[in-house]
Order: C-alpha cells, then sequence, then structure tokens
C-alpha cells in the first residue's frame, strides 16, 4: 500500500509546484492586461467582461510558443497529416492547407463583382482605371497531392465564378493562376510550406505582370523589368510562416527565404494606420520606411513582415524622388504587402487599403472620389472572397 | 467554468486550493470557502443565473429547516411537497417550457410564444441534488443544516455541472467532519489529471469526429445520405466519446472532491464491458440510476410488488424521466423508453440466464447501446431514423467512406487507446504491477508513474492552450 501511495505522492508534489508555481508566473505575466481589459470594456454586461477576460486568459499565456510546439510535436510524433482537427492538413510534400468538410456555395460572387464593377465606374468617372488580380491558390488540383480522403478547401470554384462575373462586367482582371506557377518559378518557388502568401519571388514576379498589363491595356509606360535595382537575399530554414506559428514549427517545418529588396535610392514620405489604430509617419530612404530590414536580421521568424512592417489598416506611400510617376490605390490583402514595395518606385504615390479593415475613418468609396489615382488595384486572395472584403459600392 | 480550460486550471484551482488549505483551522470557513468558491465558479460561465442558484439554496435549506422543526407529519408532507414543486417547477420552467410550448402549438396549432430561456447549466444536477437534501430530512435519515452547509452541498463546484449526482445522506456527514490528508490530496490530484486527459486527448479527439460525421449528414433541414462506413465510424466515435468526456468529468470531479477531503461515490464502472442492456445501466451514469432507484423507483415499489403490471409501470416511469431528464426533446424521450423495451425484453426473456455465450452477450449490448447513443446525438427523431438508415445501407448510400479512411489513419492511435481504455485494462496492468513482487519492476513502476502523469498533464495543456477542438456536451443537462 505504501508504494501505492508513493507514486501518487511524487506526482502530487510535481503538480503542485510545477502547476502552481506556473500559475503564479502567469499570472503575475498577465495581471495588467487582464485588469485592462476587464476595465476598458465598458456599459458592457458582466459576461460580455468575463468572456473578454477569459478570452485574454487563454491568449495571455505564459511560453505559449513551447506549449504549441509541445502540441506539434506530438501531432508529428503521431504521424499525422493534419493538426488541430483538420484546421490545416499537409499534402505529400509537406505543404501546408485549408481543409473544408463542405464546399462552399458561389451565389455571393455576382453581387460581388457588381460591387467591383460599381468602383470600377465610378473611379472611371474620376479619370482612373481599375484592375482586379487574384493570386493563385496554394492548392492546384493538378499539382497537389493529398493523403486519400483528405477533405481539402478547393475554393477554384467561387474563383473561377467570380471572375467570370468581372469579365461579363468588362472588368479588367489578371488571373494569376495563368502565369504562377510557370516554367521559371516552380511551385516550390511559388508558395511556402509553412504560410498561405506567395513567396516574395512570386509576388516579384507578379509585380512585373501588373506592370506588363498596366502597359498594354492602359499605356501606363512603366518597367520594372530591370532587376539590378533589386538586391536577392538568401535565408536558408529562416522563415516561419503564419500557419507555422499557429500550429509549431516541429509539425509543419521551416521554410527557406529569399528577400528581394529595391535598392534604388529613392526618398519616401511613408505613413500608415496600424492595427493597433495608431497613425505613423516615416520619411527617409526604402530601408528607413517601406522596408523594414531588421525583421531579416532574426534567426527564425515571419520574414514577411519585411515589406512594409506588416498588415497596416491604411498606407500612404509618396515617392519624393519620382513626383512625376502615376498614383495607384490598393485595395488589397496582406498578399500585395511585397508588391506595393516593389511598385514603389515606378509610382509617384500608392495609397492602400486593407480590404477587410472595419474602422469607421476608412471609407473606400471616400477615399476613391476624394483623390486622384491613375490606378484602382483591387487585390484580394481567394480565402478572401467573402462580403468584408468588397465591402463598396453596394 | 470547465475544468478543462486554462482558467481552471491556472488561475481558479490553485487560488482555491490554497485559500482553502489557508484556513484548515477552521471547517466554517473551510466551508464558506468552498461556497463562495463554487458560487464564482458557477458565475463565470452564466453571472446572471448564479442568483437562481442562491434562491434554490435558499428555499431548500429553509425548507430543510422547517421540516425538521415541524413536529406534525402532515405539514412536514405539505413544505416537502411544496419545496419539490418549486425545485421542479424552476427546472420546468427554464428547461421544459419552451419544449412543451412548441409541442402544444404544432399539435393544437395554437400560436403561443415561447420565450426562450437560456438553460442555466448544470441546472438538472443542482436540482436533483436540493431534492434529495429535503428528502433525506424528511425521511429523517440526515438532519437539516445551516444554509452555508446547505448551499455547499448543493453548490459543490466539483460535480455541479457534470455530476456526479450526491445524494445528501451520501455526503452529509463529511461536510462537517471530513478529513483532508496527503494521500487523500494525492490520489485526488492523480485522478484529477487522468480525467483531464481522457477528455482532452480523447473525449475531444471523438468528439470532432462525431460531430463532423453527424453534421455531414444534416445539411440545413436536409437530412443526407453518408457511407455506410462512415456512419458507423460517426456513431461509434459518439459512443466513444460520451464515455471519455462524461467519465472524465466525472473523474475530474471525484479527484478535486478529493483534493477538498470529500469522497464521492463512483459513476461508472467501465460500461462498454457489461453483458446486457440491464447489466450497463448499472455501470452507466450511476449516480442518475441510483438516485431514480432511490427516490423514484423504490417509493413506488420497485420490483418487489405482487402484480408485475406494477413493475413494468414502475420501470416505465423511471425510464420516462431518466429520458426526460437529458433532455427537452423527443430524441431524449425515446432514448429513454427504448432503454425501457429493452430492459424489460431483457428480463422477461430472462436474457442474462438464458445466453451464455460471452462474446455474443458484448456484441448484442454494445451494437443497442451504440444504436441508442444515435437517438441521443441526433437533433430529431427523424435525423436519427435517417441516420440509422445510413448505417444500414438503407438511404441509397454507398458503403465505402475514403473520408472515414482518413478519420481512421489520422486518429488511429486514439481510437485504439480509446478501446483500450474502455476496459479495465489499465486497472488490471496496475495492479499486477503494484502487487508483483519483484522489487525492481516495482520501484521502475513507482518512478515511472509520476513521469507519465506529468507528461499527460503537459501533453493536455499544450493540446488546451493550442485551441484545438474542447467542446462541452452538458449544455442539455
Amino acid at each position: 500500500m505504501g508504494k501505492y501511495f508513493l507514486k501518487k505522492r511524487i506526482f502530487a508534489l510535481i503538480f503542485i509546484i510545477s502547476v502552481f508555481g506556473y500559475a503564479a508566473v502567469n499570472a503575475y505575466n498577465a495581471h495588467e492586461k487582464l485588469i485592462n481589459s476587464w476595465n476598458d470594456i465598458e456599459n458592457e454586461s458582466i459576461t460580455d467582461k468575463v468572456v473578454a477576460v477569459e478570452a485574454d486568459i487563454n491568449e495571455e499565456i505564459y511560453g505559449k510558443d513551447n506549449f504549441i510546439e509541445t502540441f506539434s510535436y506530438m501531432n508529428k510524433l503521431m504521424g499525422k497529416h493534419e493538426i488541430n482537427e483538420f484546421e490545416f492538413i499537409k499534402d505529400k510534400k509537406g505543404y501546408l492547407l485549408y481543409s473544408s468538410f463542405f464546399r462552399e456555395n458561389t451565389e455571393e460572387e455576382f453581387e460581388y463583382a457588381l460591387r467591383i464593377k460599381n468602383l470600377k465606374y465610378k473611379a472611371s468617372e474620376y479619370g482612373a482605371e481599375t484592375i482586379f488580380i487574384m493570386p493563385p491558390d496554394k492548392y492546384i488540383p493538378s499539382v497537389t497531392e493529398v493523403y486519400e480522403g483528405m477533405p481539402i478547401n478547393n475554393v477554384n470554384h467561387k474563383t473561377d465564378e467570380l471572375l467570370m462575373w468581372l469579365y461579363r462586367f468588362g472588368v479588367n482582371t489578371i488571373d494569376y493562376r495563368e502565369y504562377l506557377p510557370n516554367a521559371n518559378i516552380s511551385y516550390d518557388e511559388t508558395f511556402y510550406k509553412t504560410d498561405h502568401h506567395w513567396t516574395i519571388l512570386a509576388s516579384f514576379e507578379a509585380s512585373k505582370i501588373l506592370i506588363d498589363e498596366l502597359n498594354k491595356k492602359f499605356g501606363a509606360e512603366l518597367n520594372i523589368a530591370d532587376e539590378s535595382i533589386y538586391d536577392f537575399k538568401q535565408f536558408s530554414e529562416s522563415m516561419i510562416g503564419s500557419i507555422s506559428r499557429r500550429v509549431g514549427i516541429n509539425f509543419s517545418g521551416v521554410d527557406d527565404f529569399t528577400a528581394i529588396i529595391p535598392n534604388c535610392d529613392n526618398e519616401y514620405n511613408y505613413s500608415f494606420i496600424n492595427l493597433t489604430n495608431e497613425i505613423i509617419v516615416k520619411e527617409g530612404a526604402t530601408k528607413e520606411t517601406i522596408i523594414k530590414e531588421d525583421v531579416l536580421d532574426d534567426e527564425l521568424n515571419d520574414k514577411y513582415d519585411t515589406y512594409l512592417g506588416g498588415m497596416h489598416y491604411y498606407d500612404s506611400i509618396t515617392n519624393l524622388s519620382n513626383k512625376e510617376g502615376p498614383t495607384a490605390l490598393f485595395i488589397r490583402d496582406s498578399y500585395a504587402s511585397p508588391m506595393i514595395t516593389f511598385l514603389a518606385p515606378l509610382f509617384s504615390k500608392i495609397d492602400a487599403v486593407w480590404c477587410l479593415e472595419d474602422i469607421e475613418e476608412l471609407d473606400i468609396e471616400v477615399i476613391v472620389e476624394n483623390n486622384v489615382y491613375d490606378y484602382i488595384i483591387i487585390q484580394v486572395y481567394p480565402y478572401n472572397i467573402k462580403d468584408e472584403a468588397f465591402n463598396y459600392y453596394k | 467554468m470547465l475544468f478543462s480550460s486554462i482558467p481552471f486550471i491556472f488561475y481558479f484551482l490553485p487560488t482555491i486550493f490554497i485559500i482553502y488549505y489557508l484556513v484548515s483551522f477552521s471547517r466554517m470557513l473551510q466551508n464558506i470557502a468552498l461556497l463562495l468558491g463554487s458560487l464564482l465558479f458557477y458565475a463565470w460561465g452564466e453571472p446572471v443565473y448564479v442568483l437562481l442558484m442562491v434562491f434554490s439554496i435558499m428555499v431548500n435549506s429553509s425548507g430543510g429547516l422547517l421540516i425538521q422543526k415541524i413536529e406534525s407529519k402532515r405539514n412536514r408532507k405539505k413544505i416537502l411537497i411544496s419545496v419539490i414543486f418549486i425545485n421542479l417547477m424552476i427546472l420546468f420552467l427554464f428547461k421544459y417550457l419552451g419544449f412543451v410550448i412548441e409541442n402544444i402549438n404544432m399539435t393544437l396549432g395554437t400560436g403561443i410564444s415561447v420565450i426562450e430561456l437560456p438553460l442555466p447549466i448544470g441546472i438538472s444536477f443542482f436540482t436533483f441534488q436540493a431534492t434529495s437534501y429535503v428528502v433525506d430530512i424528511y425521511r429523517g435519515i440526515t438532519k437539516a443544516e445551516n444554509p452555508f452547509y446547505a448551499g455547499l452541498y448543493i453548490s459543490f463546484f466539483p460535480q455541479l455541472i457534470a455530476g456526479p449526482i450526491v445524494k445528501y445522506h451520501s455526503i452529509a456527514e463529511q461536510i462537517r467532519s471530513r478529513k483532508s490528508s496527503i494521500d487523500k490530496v494525492s490520489v485526488g490530484i492523480s485522478r484529477f489529471t487522468v480525467g483531464l486527459g481522457k477528455k482532452v486527448l480523447l473525449a475531444n479527439t471523438f468528439a470532432f469526429m462525431a460531430d463532423t460525421i453527424f453534421n455531414q449528414s444534416v445539411i440545413g433541414i436536409e437530412k443526407v445520405a453518408v457511407p455506410v462506413m462512415l456512419a458507423w465510424l460517426g456513431s461509434i466515435a459518439y459512443t466513444l466519446q460520451i464515455y471519455f468526456d462524461f467519465s472524465a468529468y466525472s473523474d475530474m470531479a471525484i479527484g478535486l472532491a478529493l483534493c477538498f477531503g470529500f469522497r464521492l461515490e463512483e459513476n461508472f464502472n467501465y460500461p462498454y464491458i457489461a453483458t446486457s442492456v440491464s447489466d450497463f445501466w448499472k455501470r452507466w451514469h450511476i449516480s442518475l440510476t441510483s438516485f431514480f432507484r432511490e427516490y423514484v423507483y423504490f417509493p413506488l415499489g420497485g420490483s418487489r410488488v405482487k402484480n408485475q403490471d406494477y413493475m413494468v409501470r414502475n420501470m416505465f416511469i423511471v425510464w420516462l424521466l431518466t429520458g426526460i431528464w437529458h433532455g427537452a426533446n423527443w430524441t431524449f424521450i425515446f432514448w429513454g423508453l427504448y432503454y425501457f423495451f429493452i430492459q424489460l425484453g431483457e428480463r422477461f426473456f430472462e436474457f442474462e440466464e438464458n445466453v451464455k455465450n460471452k462474446f455474443l452477450k458484448h456484441i448484442y449490448t454494445l451494437f443497442l447501446v451504440n444504436l441508442g447513443w444515435v437517438f441521443f446525438r441526433s437533433d430529431s427523431l427523424y435525423q436519427a431514423g435517417r441516420y440509422i438508415m445510413n448505417m444500414f445501407a438503407l438511404n441509397n448510400n454507398g458503403v465505402y467512406s475514403d473520408l472515414a479512411v482518413c478519420m481512421i489513419r489520422e486518429n488511429w492511435i486514439f481510437l485504439i487507446l480509446g478501446f483500450v481504455f474502455s476496459t479495465p485494462i489499465a486497472i488490471k496492468m496496475n495492479d499486477i504491477l503494484y502487487k508483483n513482487r519483484d522489487q525492481s519492476i516495482n520501484k521502475l513502476y513507482t518512478l515511472a508513474y509520476p513521469i507519465c502523469m506529468f507528461l499527460l498533464l503537459i501533453i493536455s495543456v499544450s493540446y488546451l492552450v493550442s485551441g484545438s477542438y474542447n467542446p462541452f456536451i452538458y449544455f442539455n443537462f
């Protein structure tokens, strides 16, 4: 009987020391945030306050990454090809993809296309040309191989539907599925295993294709072909993408990263509204404004943030060295951040609104009508084809 | 608040544990600390309904005191009936009123508006406990307590939202005089950790499989065909889910209670190794069957009645109530009556005695229990019917499902663990290792146990932190 209790006593001691000790450190670490979040919610019911505090408790876990990596390792150990109850699935080459047990309907795409058409006609009244660009999805049926029965989220039908309606409405489009991957840029160079974005290399290629289209369709006379004004830097096994941060690198692995940095001597005035609603203004050379090069210094991180320093509600880049260039408005998601950086030297001004923003101060209709743009570039990646991304001219 | 949540494990539990042992010089203070902790625990999920809980405590506590004080048997009975009536009315108002009005409207074509009241979590559990409190005092088995102690019995957080249902006479003595010990705390913490692991790693995995597959069989109001393989996998996954979820909650409840010196009765005894449906119900949710046996079946006369018709009537009432207790839906009522008919059949045909083949008995029991869970899990009897048709290829559905293959391939470890831990193999292994005379094996086991348990804890917490699927299935109760 002594041994029966001895083993439980030893475990109870470990439990009390570890759980209670950790609880103390964790509470100390999170207490300010929790108190603030309780106090910040004014005029709300106690239930709402409890929900908010509980969400923060779950978020503000001390050493959260270590727990996620443990979870990640367990999944790897079990040889799984999906993680977190099919939140993401891994294809046979190790690319992490979205999953879905249900095929989404395409009833709304007509309405979204109609809004884009309305925007195009409104913009044309102010002299702007509109183009819709659609990045490719990581899941390409003819290329991607998944394990039997995996419920892949294939949104190509939504993309097709939207592009079909835009074609009928006479909106210029670029369907990047037709261009990427290609003979020069393979699938592996187009997508990250651990991130949902296209690679910087693919984004650079996409920028060239966009310029070609602007030149061909609207006579823009822009030139991005001179690659000497860009530095290419390789970082081996150093990129952890958004999916990887969610599921842990033990399961996802890490990616190589190629950074393409404009090296021309342009001066910019760059202001943006970040995701905490602060307005930041920067002025100076490329690396002091639109490129956040210190992101590349870390051995292992999300290097996508090199471009514009991550996602913002609103960006406004004025190229002080190219005052004669055209102007553009991007209504975009995070896919466009590197593109905007690559195109900045060619334009005198680029404004960008995050298509999913929901702050009152930013009304896309007002921005279109109160500014003078030569081009309006709407970019939405396939999984963002939803009502919030087309919040204009309804 | 859920046991399997970060706020509970890293905020609530350490705080209440430390406070409880800091005031260990006074039983009264310890009980008050537990009562306040329990009310906070309940209020965390739905702050308003803590008032309902306080109301229930006040009514039953005063009722208990009055029953004890009044000498006239007739008046005592009146008070008992009044308190039980109030308890049942609370339950009816919050849990069944909408269902009853909906059915009246449907049957009579009336348009009585339904007030949609959110169901207070655990209302069926604490109402039954409150009823047990006054009944036991009325019967003279136990004495009435002061409102704090009565309140602690009704609202004690370890068993508040998912049981076990504790009969008052089984715990009355412990509220006043219980002994805490290092061994009780050690066993309690170990039991809690095992429960946490069962819930987070096994029950949640099976829950995802079952929910996905049951959802696949419904699109809007349409009930669609799913392949035979997938339908069976869904029903088996739910069979495993409900056992591991419910028994895990009971493990955690029993473990936590032990940490505070209370001994609660066991609620599960490996129900899936039962050799008949009657045997299954001796092993499944033992506290509920025991409650109905003691407070409904026996007072009605039980089985010891001269006329067997009364026994059938008594069984019918108990199983009808069992169904109704689980939720306000025809699926639960059907599920209760389903077990009534099966057990009646087993009695009349003397199944246990007449069927000798044990393997056959296991298969028979698991088959019927699994089928029963389909009714329990479905949103309506129609869905249940269509789902069962899927299972037997009667719904113009195919047999093979690559999704089923995928789910089995991805979760085979959990499925095997689920099957293994549905049997008492762990206890048997424990006995063998613990009683092993070879000292080195014995020592190795003593050393390995805390390490394995600690790993189980870390892995369970890592699953919680990662935000993996963690449903709470007792909203209906």
